[in-house]
């Protein structure tokens, strides 16, 4: 919080000056001098009571009512600073496969579409200025999010992905093309689709070869990481809708050399992640390559709390006049 | 002169409180004045007394009054605010509610005429970003801003009152959500549609009204309907009936829409508009090519400061009256 007029705060200094004009000057009104014969020793010293607390607890209300009426004459503010990007980013892509290859685990209890997805996760905290977008696949696809900068919601959008959502099928060049479907029209100077899958290409009217063309034609990158190895691993998927339990050994291959082409022919590139680390450093290295030159202006935004601070005076000035002759009963 | 939150000025009934306890502290202490002076205490002496304590006690009464007005986001005068955008963030925000399956005499509900219109304009102005979101009882976000016109097409085949099992017509909700969602850019200009019918209730939407003001955005409203009632029917064809087998009909709440509207410095436009899509592009591009002609939005000028200057030259010239010693007296 920062005040934006300061200079109202030296108000404050006729605070003393009231404060002894209505507390402590000798000849000020509403006081009435009793003359004590006081025996014994010492000066005298009114009783405590609870009407003498509760007059001095009222002053004090008094004078902050005082306090909060200068600080909001000095206007406070909540001050952000926000950047302004002057230049657009990229447009990426993320196109997840969820099969139910994507179940088994590469790390005891984490699968590889829970490993993909908290790498993704990590990926997009370092984005800034490029609209992100989501397609996942199966046996179909579909747009979980269309490229936005809204972080927020990508991430709400890749929480809802579900492991055979789209079927048990890996159709890559589906999925590829959706996503080229939803970049095609994009203003943006570099576009890009990261492909995350483990299988092969087993089903689909659209060939990957096909979807590669479309791709490139339109001037899209492909970076394609291919997740797991050709390794047995154990395999464990629950059907949300049927709570049906499925346990196994997968032992699956993974098309590297289509990946590969995928990858060179549209400028990308390829990446073979058989761990979780290898994940991550897939996903490192795509993010150091797909930057650009961004331009940033500061912009301050502040926003007014003169109002928190009238509204606390007003019922402080309020709490004073009405107690101290409700219940005080001061003369005045 | 605009008015933030008008809300504040319910405050001014304290005073059906204060007037009657400033009353009896007055009685009181003037008798404790006359015990103390005895009957020889002057007629002068006691108007004296009056007056100090009516003056002081006016001034406490100005005092809060000017600190409800400060409180309530007073406004008037515009200063520039000098404003760097580019293109146009054009943020929908659909009302869901049961009653936007009233037809109005027409061939399709109210409904299908709002998805019509967002598409026409979303394939109309060049360049843009597009958002949606769907309110009833609650907000729900459709699609965040993007460039993507495909998938505005898909999101409205989700605007359906089922989207939320929550019932009503809560504006507010789905104007917080289009702030929200809007303020996550900050480089474009800003242009929020609402398509409503406006439902049956008044929510005072002033302070968040004053907000989508402050924050440079341009507010449409666009009012669906008519002031003929229309019978409400489910999608099957179904009237829908209230608990004592009535048939329930909706019609245009003019008036709550066209205020949200105006207090939000935005334009409110109904069906029976000639050329709604015309004059919504030419407000849109009016607006966009001002502000980058110009380099500057104008903003209005809060006068709360104002108030609590004079509220504070109040209280401390109520004060000092009852500090200070009239006549010698009291």
């Amino acid at each position: 919080m920062t005040f934006e007029q300061p200079e109202a705060l030296f108000l404050a200094l006729l605070l003393p000056l009231l404060i002894w004009l209505r507390h402590f000057r000798r000849a000020r009104a509403a006081t009435i001098t009793f003359a004590f014969a006081h025996v014994g020793s010492g000066r005298f010293k009114p009783p405590i009571t609870w009407q003498a607390v509760l007059h001095v607890m009222l002053d004090l209300v008094f004078w902050l009512s005082l306090v909060f009426m200068i600080l909001a004459l000095a206007a406070p503010a909540q001050v952000e600073r926000q950047k302004v990007y002057l230049n657009r980013g990229i447009d990426i892509m993320v196109v997840l496969d969820d099969s139910l290859s994507m179940a088994a685990q590469v790390e005891s209890g984490i699968s590889r579409f829970e490993q993909a997805r908290k790498t993704i996760k990590n990926f997009i905290a370092k984005r800034e200025n490029d609209p992100l977008g989501l397609v996942s696949f199966g046996t179909e696809a579909s747009l979980a999010l269309p490229p936005s900068l809204d972080y927020e919601a990508f991430s709400y959008a890749l929480d809802d992905l579900e492991i055979m959502r789209h079927g048990d099928g890996t159709a890559i060049g589906i999925g590829l093309t959706l996503a080229a479907v939803h970049l095609q029209k994009s203003l943006a100077k570099r576009k890009v689709v990261i492909l995350v899958t483990d299988g092969e290409n087993n089903t689909g009217e659209i060939s990957p070869e096909i979807a590669t063309e479309l791709l490139r034609s339109l001037g899209i990158v492909v970076h394609t990481i291919g997740v797991g190895d050709s390794r047995a691993v154990p395999l464990e998927y629950r059907d949300p809708q049927t709570g049906r339990q499925l346990r196994g050994i997968y032992q699956g291959t993974l098309n590297q050399d289509l990946l590969q082409t995928i990858a060179i022919s549209t400028g990308g590139q390829f990446f073979m992640a058989g761990n979780s680390g290898s994940l991550e450093t897939a996903f490192e290295t795509i993010d150091s390559l797909e930057r650009v030159e961004t331009r940033i202006r500061i912009h301050v935004v502040s926003s007014s709390l003169v109002h928190f601070f009238v509204l606390i005076a007003l019922a402080l000035l309020l709490v004073d006049l009405v107690l101290r002759r409700l219940i005080i009963k001061e003369l005045s | 002169m605009t008015i933030e939150s008008p809300g504040f000025f319910w405050l001014l009934l304290m005073y059906l409180v204060l007037v009657p306890v400033f009353l009896a502290e007055y009685r009181r202490t003037k008798a404790v004045l006359l015990s103390l002076g005895g009957r020889w205490l002057e007629q002068s002496a006691q108007n004296t007394f009056f007056i100090k304590w009516f003056v002081s006690s006016f001034c406490y009464f100005i005092c809060l009054f000017l600190l409800v007005l400060a409180a309530s986001g007073i406004s008037w005068g515009e200063r520039p605010i000098e404003q760097d955008r580019r293109d146009i963030d054009l943020y929908f925000v659909v009302d869901v509610s049961r009653s936007m399956y009233a037809k109005d005499g027409k061939v399709s509900t109210r409904l299908d005429r709002a998805r019509e219109t967002i598409l026409r304009l979303s394939r109309e102005i060049a360049g843009i970003r597009v958002g949606l979101s769907a309110f009833k009882g609650s907000s729900s976000l459709l699609l965040p801003m993007t460039e993507d016109l495909f998938s505005l097409e898909n999101s409205l085949n989700y605007l359906s009152p089922d989207i939320s099992s929550i019932p009503g017509s809560n504006v507010r909700a789905g104007l917080e959500q289009g702030v929200k969602s809007l303020s996550k850019t900050n480089n474009r200009h800003q242009v929020m549609f609402l398509i409503s019918d406006g439902g049956e209730q008044e929510q005072d939407l002033g302070d968040l009204v004053g907000q989508i003001r402050h924050s440079g955005i341009l507010l449409l409203v666009l009012g669906l309907g008519s002031d003929q009632a229309s019978p409400l029917f489910l999608e099957n064809g179904t009237a829908i009936r209230d608990r004592d087998g009535q048939q329930v009909y909706s019609k245009l709440n003019h008036d709550y829409l066209s205020k949200i509207a105006q207090n939000a410095d935005g334009v409110y436009l109904d069906e029976s508009t000639n050329s709604v899509d015309r004059t919504i592009l030419d407000l849109t591009s009016g607006f966009q090519s001002r502000q980058e002609r110009e380099g500057f939005r104008l903003e209005p000028i809060k006068r709360d400061r104002l108030f609590v200057v004079l509220a504070l030259i109040f209280v401390i010239v109520g004060l000092v009256l009852r500090s200070i010693r009239w006549r010698q007296l009291w």
